[in-house]
Order: structure tokens, then C-alpha cells, then sequence
């Protein structure tokens, strides 16, 4: 591994971490359609399974062998600015990427996903907000100056890319921890950031 | 590790002030969802596609077992809806927290298809149990009602699929989750009729004060798949009900908004619409 990467590496997996972070495996009770993360990366869960399997000391409590995601989770920020009244903006991580939004390090006590409206004590005008592990939407119900959106994604790449829809006049700024790129105007653009 | 996913309906909070929910249970975490590209995930008020509801809000924030926010000084409404997913590990069927709110605040917490908890400032628990594969919760939000003119919602399935489904009152096994019909805002609400069988869902809403607009309508109910063996072909194999088409049948200038499972909301018309179970 690089020695400068930026993001901290997370082992998905509670023996490791402590917290259930795992974004997900087939359990047996799993109710929901489900894309184990791992799936993504076949390659490197081949290689360090076994290196996960050999620290579990809790017989019994993790049954099967769960499969183990890796992923450094990167810290970024979107500011949304003058977004007009009854407009939507909707931010969408390629699929191809292997690349999903987080809310950060599990050992994480108050730092996470955050949605604020600047400057402080302004209204978060939103009249809803989605975020899924592809897609953050945002809605504002009357004319919004700024608003900032921390959050993480989750990716072994070292670049990640999407796709953005902006409503007129609106613009948006992501911001990694080395690289940043602002998008201004109507209609659909993608983005490549740089992340470690 | 099962996702459990949570609505949280917070009504009556306080301006100016911060809420916070933080979970106590060892093995729980905050999660925003499974890999699924039309997931809910995180979200705000996700059933108000298209409308105008004013924020009381001025910031969100969400870790892996803490979730806080802080309203604004002028706000004009006092209640929003957050959905999210609990992360829970193995044997945990009972998740414990804290609630740092008001003392007027109420948050309706539903967890899974259990009975919707009261939670207000303090400790809060409750029971989480996965949601069963059979049964799937659906939210209606049905926007300026006509007054003493029936609004239907019709449930069907393809002839081709391998079962059919039904409207049905809850999930028994997880718990007391039941039908609601409410006022989107929590204000009392005007119902006249409502009416459920088995394809059909109908509401009616009474009289209404003179130049006050209708409340907007939440409703709630589940749908459930069952196999028919005479519809089943010999190539399904395992396979089961995987589709259901919604239909409203409603007047002009009424709106209605449905969300299967933890799928995000669409509008529904009045022609058939086509959801995942």
C-alpha cells in the first residue's frame, strides 16, 4: 500500500473493527436484495480472507465465514450553491467504479455524514434529501445560497467519478482531501476526483 | 448481519435547539442501506416528492451510532420524517439508545415491520427483528384529497407470475406493525371512509373547514405474496412473486405518492405501475 494515501483503510468486519460495519452478507436472514460489496472486489477478498479468518478468536458468533470488504473511506465535500427554489440536484457514483458513499470510519464517534446550511443558523432548505450507497438527491423548497454535505466514499481505487444534475444557475464544488472540481450550470456532467 | 430499515417520524421539536438519537446497543451501527441503486438509504422527508414543506432544520449529521440535528431559531414547522437502515449483528434482536430531545419532542420510531415505539427524551429501546421475505411495508402519500370523493388504490399482478398478492394488515411475526391512516403534518384528520380487501385500498375524507385545504394523507398498509400452485410453470423453479403493479384511481388534482419496501417513492397514476416486491 502507498504510504500517502489520505483515507484511513477500513477491514470490514466486526472482529476487526469492533462495529458492525460490513456493508453487507448473505446471511441466511438478510430480508433485503442485497450486492455484498465484496462481490465488487473478488480479487483482494481471495487474498486477505484468510488473513481475517486467522484473527477470529469468537468461535461461533460470525457463522458462515463472512465475506470481508476492504475499502479506504475518503473523506469529501460537496458545497451546493444558489440552488433556485423547487429545484432538484442529484449527485450519482458510476456503478462501474466500485465505489459507494459512506458515513466514514466505523470507530467514528461524532464525524459522519453531515448536511449543513451555511452560513450558521441558516435554514437547510431542503424539502427532502436522499443518500443511497450510488445517489445523493437534494431538494430545496426556496432559493438556497449554500449548503454543505460531508460525507465519505468507500473505494480501493485511487480515483472515483459520477455523475452530476444541476439545476440552472446552480453549482457545485467536490472537494477531496487532494483535488477539487466545481461545476457550474444547467444539465447533466460528470467529474473525475483525484483521491490518494 | 441483517439491515434493519428504520422510519423516524419527529413532531413537536423545539427551535433553536439540538436533537440527537445515539445507540447504545454493542453490534449496532447507523447504515445507509444495501448496494441498491433505487434504496432509500439516508433520507428526509423522501415522501414529499414534489411538494413545498418548509425545513425546521439547519443541519444533519450521522456517524455509526449517532445521529443528531440541529433546528433553526424561525422555523414554521415542527416535524420531518428521517428513514434509515440499522446495521445488526447476529442474535441481536433488541437495540437500546438514548434520545437527547425536548421534552415535548416525540419521535415515532418504526423498526423493522415491529409496532411503531413512542420515544421520547431519554433512554429508548425497542425490539428489531429483520423484515420477513414475504411481507412488504407500502407508504402512501396521498396529497390534497378531494373532500367526499373516494380515493382507490388498486393492487394487482401479472397472470404470468408464479403467486399472487394481497393487502394485509401487518407481518404477525415480527411484531404489532398495522395499517395507519394519518395527516401527513399529525393534525387530526377528517376521514370518512376508509376501506380495505384484499386488491383495494379506499379513503374518503369528510368536511373540511371553509377555505382550509385538505391535510395531506399518510397511509400505511402491507402487502403480502403468497404461491398459488396452479399458476406455477414448471421452469420457475424457486422462483416467487417478484413484481407488483399499483394503480390510483383519483381525482385531477390529487397526488398520490407510494414507496414499496425501502424502494424510493414514485407517483402512482392511474395507470398500472410496475414495483419490485
Amino acid at each position: 500500500m502507498e504510504e500517502n494515501f489520505t483515507g484511513a483503510l477500513h477491514v470490514e468486519s466486526e472482529i476487526i473493527s469492533g462495529q458492525p460495519s460490513r456493508l453487507s452478507h448473505d446471511s441466511p436472514r438478510q430480508p433485503l436484495k442485497d450486492r455484498s460489496f465484496s462481490e465488487l472486489h473478488p480479487d483482494i477478498q481471495a487474498g486477505q480472507n484468510a488473513q481475517i479468518e486467522s484473527s477470529t478468536d469468537d468461535g461461533g458468533f460470525c457463522d458462515p465465514p463472512a465475506p470481508t470488504a476492504l475499502f479506504f473511506a475518503h473523506p469529501i465535500m460537496l458545497t451546493f450553491y444558489d440552488l433556485p427554489a423547487k429545484s432538484e440536484a442529484r449527485v450519482t457514483l458510476k456503478e462501474e467504479m466500485k465505489v459507494q458513499w459512506g458515513r466514514g470510519d466505523p470507530r467514528s464517534r461524532l464525524v459522519g455524514v453531515s448536511l449543513s446550511a451555511f452560513p450558521r443558523g441558516a435554514t437547510l432548505s431542503l424539502s427532502r434529501f436522499i443518500l443511497n450507497s450510488r445517489e445523493l438527491i437534494v431538494s430545496a423548497y426556496q432559493k438556497c445560497p449554500e449548503i454543505r454535505i460531508r460525507l465519505y466514499v468507500n473505494t480501493l481505487e485511487t480515483m472515483f467519478g459520477g455523475l452530476v444534475d444541476l439545476p440552472a444557475a446552480a453549482s457545485l464544488t467536490i472537494e477531496s482531501s487532494i483535488d477539487r472540481t466545481t461545476l457550474v450550470e444547467r444539465g447533466s456532467s460528470s467529474f473525475a476526483l483525484a483521491l490518494r | 448481519m441483517a439491515l434493519i430499515p428504520i422510519v423516524l417520524e419527529f413532531s413537536q421539536v423545539a427551535k433553536d435547539t439540538s436533537l440527537s438519537l445515539a445507540l447504545t446497543t454493542k453490534g449496532v451501527a447507523w447504515s445507509l442501506g444495501d448496494d441498491d441503486h433505487d434504496s432509500m438509504g439516508f433520507s428526509y422527508n423522501a415522501l414529499a416528492l414534489g411538494e413545498v414543506r418548509p425545513s425546521c432544520i439547519q443541519s444533519i449529521e450521522l456517524t455509526d451510532s449517532f445521529l443528531a440535528m440541529r433546528t433553526i431559531a424561525n422555523a414554521t414547522s415542527d416535524s420531518f420524517t428521517l428513514s434509515l437502515f440499522v446495521n445488526v449483528s447476529p442474535g441481536i434482536e433488541f437495540i437500546e439508545g438514548y434520545c437527547t430531545l425536548n421534552s415535548e419532542a416525540l419521535v415515532l420510531a418504526h423498526v423493522g415491520y415491529g409496532s411503531p415505539a413512542e420515544w421520547r427524551n431519554g433512554p429508548v429501546s425497542t425490539t428489531a427483528l429483520p423484515i420477513p421475505e414475504d411481507v412488504r411495508r407500502i407508504r402512501f402519500n396521498i396529497q390534497r384529497p378531494p373532500v367526499g370523493v373516494a380515493t382507490k388504490i388498486q393492487l394487482s399482478t401479472e397472470g404470468e407470475q408464479p403467486g399472487i398478492a394481497y393487502w394485509c394488515l401487518g407481518a404477525p411475526e415480527c411484531g404489532g406493525a398495522s395499517v395507519t391512516v394519518k395527516a401527513a403534518d399529525g393534525s387530526p384528520l377528517a376521514l370518512r371512509t376508509f376501506s380495505m380487501s384484499d386488491r383495494q385500498i379506499e379513503i374518503m375524507i369528510g368536511s373540511v373547514q371553509a377555505g382550509k385545504p385538505t391535510e395531506d394523507v399518510l397511509v400505511e398498509a402491507y402487502v403480502r405474496r403468497v404461491d398459488v400452485a396452479s399458476k406455477r410453470s414448471v421452469d420457475d423453479g424457486m422462483r416467487k412473486l417478484d413484481r407488483i403493479n399499483l394503480k390510483a384511481i383519483c381525482s385531477a388534482g390529487t397526488t398520490v405518492i407510494a414507496q414499496v419496501g425501502t424502494q424510493r417513492p414514485q407517483y402512482l397514476t392511474n395507470a398500472c405501475k410496475c414495483f419490485i416486491f
